[in-house]
């Protein structure tokens, strides 16, 4: 485990002071010789730094969703065959590990720990060989960006988002993953870089929400893969008394866990708080109050995955991840 | 417009040809010659319902369409929208606003549908291994089975009609790297007939297309080569008894070519079958009795080194049938029982080799009461312990005089969830429920002589509606696409056909047209697929419409055809436009001592139209074939 800590001095525009930053690099995870790790492990997700990356794995059909870490370096084979990999070759500056996401129709990252509820300064972002090849080139589904004449004003957009208290922003920040609208082709572009987008105009956040757009869309969704992969992401681990109390997850118990049909919610607080599920899209499933001592959360209706459980009361927030199978 | 590049000189070549041939045959007009049985067939079709509309051809019109395979023909004779994508490439149909599961295809009685993914690739199927072809439009469920529900192409073959020997090639060059060899060997004797046929077809598609812009671009990577064997053999043992085995093997390999915004492509698709059938065939004095079994592999082998992707997928189904149809008095009976285990092998099942084993009971009465025929048909089926729905047909046919009658059908059908709509990972649900709707049609035919010219019409309305239609979706908090009973579906239109055949300058002209007006739309607005209630199926044209001529004299024959499909949606933005297609075909037969040949010149899409069927996927410009018939007989 290899969490890699920043302390920067600059002041950020959007905070009143400066604040220890933690950067998310991933490279405390192994991805073993498989060079990617998708899930099946049953770990429903992924830690680095502050940020907690959601997974589902569905060991019956072999398929994951959410986030997938990865060391591969293969940026010459097109395809799903190939969609661990990021078209930069590597992680940012040259490391081993980054992360990678299928979103469709969006993707989260939770913020933990000192983060939560925190700013967060910003992320590298580079395109996954799959669809920098797709759009370089087309596919059997996909359309080759400029279209038969080269001229079709393409473009494939990140947008990012941000939860906070259970509430996705009207504020967004975009980044063009490929961007063919300008008038000279010659300046038509995908990116094959690590690039780092600014999300501190986003402010405060418990979490971050991703999601991809294409203008090569059709009657069954975007056609262009909906993969793009992260790196170094980077939030501010913000005072106590700036934010909201990130409580001790020995304050509740959950059990079990992973749960097939029920959670047994143990509150080990006197007074009662609002409780949240969300699920890995960043959906809010339920909210509820966790009241003293021992409840039922029912996972019967629930498709297996992560979920995350958020607790929030006079004395600050809590997080627990919880795993249904 | 698209040039055609290559062929002008071979243009010359056939004309020359086709002006030697036909000067043989001038200097040999004042002879007199036996022809040597020229078979015509056209003999009623097995199952045939009452109140049906249907579109058949006999063995001289197969034989027009020589080196052509089941869309060429469906396409040419106006009788279906062909999906295609591309010379050699995958074709299936939309018949009366049905999807392309909703098609049966039906050979010598077995269902050829594949049970993995519910529908045919008609472009494996070549005209040359059939002896009698047609299309029943509509429901057929009560007859067929599963799947029957927009319409059921009905394929058969049968033995040489008299004692005798018939040897036969076929050869045929053409644009685009066409080269077509196709020969059979036909003898009968003593109450056993023998026939082997045999086939190799390989094509470059290399064709130049337009792109948006008016730039024109060469196809890439779309070659295309065929071979197969249909060995036939036919005992009766005595006037009443038939025995016959059919084997038939065909393997396909299809270069697959990029889309018109894809740079390359290197996937390859084999396609490669082995079907047996064996049926015995006992006719009693009021009776007729019919036991079949067939055994089908058929596997799909898919490769793509670009991406590292080799999926190789089989199935195996043993289907068995017995029936029986019997006369009393005005009473025509028919019962039976049918039977079909499948298992099926593929990488997407995530190791599972799923089975299914259905099973089924039809019948039906028919009986006339004096210009009224009657038919009601069942169908009762199980498949995997589970029922499948009840199915009854009603046919009415009112025949108002000689030259006039009218018909009525009102039925259920259904199809059956597919394997990969059941057992794909992730997505397959097994417990789907089939889909099935009910519906009605109405019809008028008409027939009129004015001397000698000789008049015939139809005109069909239908309407049906099928539910728990079966589409792949996205659900709600599901990341990935699943099958789902999602949506509703009311197909309704207008059909007309009419034909006409005139004396003509010592020959005689045939006309006909048709023209077929098809609703089918979404009932339930769905978000993905993004389809709003009242829109029209994706690739399903409201308009089509037919029109061909043909000239004979003596042993010359002159067709010009004319295809025109309107607008349909796509899958992605945007309609695809509606296109006109037009060919033409030259043929001049001659005769000498066993010999019977003929010579044919076509070209199809002879105004080089630019078109696309299916969006991404370029159509070949101008085509020509030159082809040569030979037969002998004794």
């Amino acid at each position: 485990m290899k969490y890699v800590f920043t302390l920067l001095t600059l002041c950020l525009a959007a905070l009143p002071a400066a604040y220890a930053q933690t950067t998310a690099d991933f490279e405390n995870l192994e991805t073993g010789a498989a060079g990617f790790l998708n899930g099946s492990d049953g770990s429903a997700g992924f830690s680095s730094g502050n940020i907690f990356l959601p997974n589902s794995y569905n060991p019956m059909f072999m398929s994951w969703s959410g986030w997938a870490i990865s060391s591969v370096t293969d940026t010459t084979t097109p395809g799903f065959t190939n969609q661990y990999s990021a078209i930069a070759g590597g992680g940012h500056e040259g490391s081993d590990n980054y992360a990678v996401t299928f979103a469709s129709p969006s993707a989260v990252v939770h913020l933990t720990g000192e983060a939560a509820g925190a700013p967060v300064a910003g992320v590298y972002v580079t395109n996954s060989t799959y669809a920098y090849l797709s759009m370089l080139e087309g596919d059997s589904f996909a359309k080759q960006f400029g279209g038969e004449s080269g001229d079709d004003p393409d473009f494939f957009r990140l947008t990012v988002k941000k939860y906070l208290g259970g509430e996705l922003s009207t504020d967004s920040v975009d980044f063009f993953l490929a961007d063919y609208r300008f008038e000279d082709n010659a300046q038509d572009y995908i990116i094959d870089e690590w690039t780092f987008i600014d999300l501190s105009s986003l402010g405060n956040a418990d979490s971050l929400w991703f999601t991809l757009a294409s203008t090569d869309i059709g009657t069954f969704g975007m056609n262009t893969p909906a993969y793009f992969c992260i790196d170094n992401l980077t939030t501010t681990d913000m005072p106590v008394n700036t934010r909201a109390v990130q409580r001790s997850e020995a304050k509740l118990q959950a059990f079990p866990n992973p749960a097939s049909s029920e959670w047994h919610l143990r509150w080990e607080m006197d007074q009662p708080a609002q409780a949240k599920l969300w699920n890995m899209q960043g959906q809010l499933l339920a909210s509820f109050t966790l009241k003293p001592g021992v409840q039922v959360l029912s996972a019967a209706a629930l498709p297996p995955g992560g979920y995350l459980l958020q607790i929030e009361g006079q004395g600050g927030r809590l997080s627990k991840r919880l795993v249904k199978y | 417009m698209v040039p055609c590049r290559p062929l002008s000189h071979l243009l010359c070549c056939c004309a020359g040809l086709l002006l030697q041939l036909s000067a043989l045959a001038q200097v040999r007009t004042d002879s007199i010659y036996t022809l040597p049985g020229a078979e015509v067939s056209a003999r009623p079709l097995s199952r045939h319902t009452i109140g049906v509309a249907e579109v058949a051809w006999d063995t001289t019109e197969l034989s027009l369409q020589a080196g052509y395979f089941l869309p060429d023909l469906l396409e040419r004779t106006g009788t279906a929208y062909i999906k295609s994508y591309g010379g050699g490439s995958i074709a299936t149909t939309s018949i009366r606003g049905g999807s392309a599961g909703q098609t049966a295809v039906t050979w010598n009685g077995l269902p050829l549908q594949s049970p993995m993914l519910g529908q045919l690739d008609f472009s494996l199927f070549p005209l040359s291994f059939t002896d009698e072809a047609a299309l029943q439009l509509g429901s057929g469920t009560a007859s067929w089975g599963s799947g029957a529900v927009g319409g059921t192409v009905v394929l058969n073959n049968r033995p040489l009609a008299e004692d005798g020997m018939e040897l036969g090639l076929r050869l045929l060059s053409g644009s685009f790297g066409l080269s077509d060899q196709q020969a059979r060997l036909r003898w009968r004797k003593s109450g056993w007939a023998v026939g082997t046929r045999l086939f190799h077809r390989q094509a470059s598609h290399d064709f130049w297309y337009e792109l948006e812009n008016g730039e024109e671009r060469q196809q890439q990577h779309a070659a295309v080569e065929q071979k197969g064997g249909l060995q036939e053999v036919y005992w009766s043992p005595s006037a009443r008894h038939e025995v016959r085995l059919l084997a038939w093997w065909q393997a396909s390999g299809r270069e697959v070519p990029p889309t018109t915004v894809q740079a390359r492509s290197r996937a390859f698709q084999l396609d490669t079958f082995l079907r047996t059938a064996l049926r015995w065939e006992h006719t009693a004095s009021k009776g007729l009795y019919r036991v079949q079994a067939a055994w089908f592999r058929e596997s799909i082998d898919y490769a793509d080194p670009l991406i590292a992707l080799r999926a190789y997928s089989y199935f195996k189904t043993l289907l068995t049938e017995a029936e029986g149809e019997w006369q009393w008095g005005r009473q025509h009976v028919k019962g039976g029982l049918f039977s079909n285990y499948t298992q099926a092998v593929a990488d997407g099942y995530g190791g599972a080799r799923p089975q299914e084993h259905r099973m089924a009971a039809f019948g039906s009465v028919r009986r006339s009461f004096g210009p009224l025929t009657a038919q009601l048909s069942a169908r009762q089926g199980i498949s995997d312990g589970q029922p499948m729905p009840f199915v009854p047909d009603l046919g009415l046919e009112w025949r108002w005089s000689s030259a006039l009658s009218s018909r009525f059908r009102l039925n259920r059908s259904f199809r059956l969830p597919t394997l990969n709509d059941r057992y794909w990972a992730p997505g397959g649900d097994p417990a789907l429920q089939p889909e099935q709707g009910w519906g009605a049609e109405l019809g008028i035919d008409a027939e009129h002589s004015l001397g000698q010219i000789a008049l015939n019409g139809q005109a069909t309305v239908y309407h049906r509606r099928m539910t728990d239609w079966i589409l792949w979706s996205v659900e709600e908090g599901q990341g990935f696409w699943s099958a789902n009973n999602i949506t509703t579906v009311r197909s309704r239109g207008l059909e007309l056909q009419g034909g006409m055949h005139a004396p003509l300058l010592s020959g005689g002209l045939r006309l006909n047209g048709s023209y077929a007006y098809s609703e089918a739309v979404n009932l339930v607005a769905l978000q993905l697929p993004a389809l709003a209630a009242g829109q029209q199926l994706p690739y399903t044209p409201r308009h089509l419409g037919h029109l061909s001529a043909t000239y004979r004299r003596g042993s010359l024959l002159v067709r010009y055809w004319h295809r025109w499909a309107g607008a349909v949606g796509s899958s992605n933005q945007g309609e695809l436009p509606g296109y006109n297609l037009g060919g033409l075909h030259l043929q001049h037969g001659f005769f000498r001592w066993r010999f019977l040949g003929s010579a044919f010149l076509r070209a199809d899409n002879i105004w080089g139209a630019s078109y696309r069927v299916v969006e991404r996927r370029p159509m070949p410009g101008r085509a020509f074939q030159i082809g040569f018939n030979f037969t002998y007989k004794k």
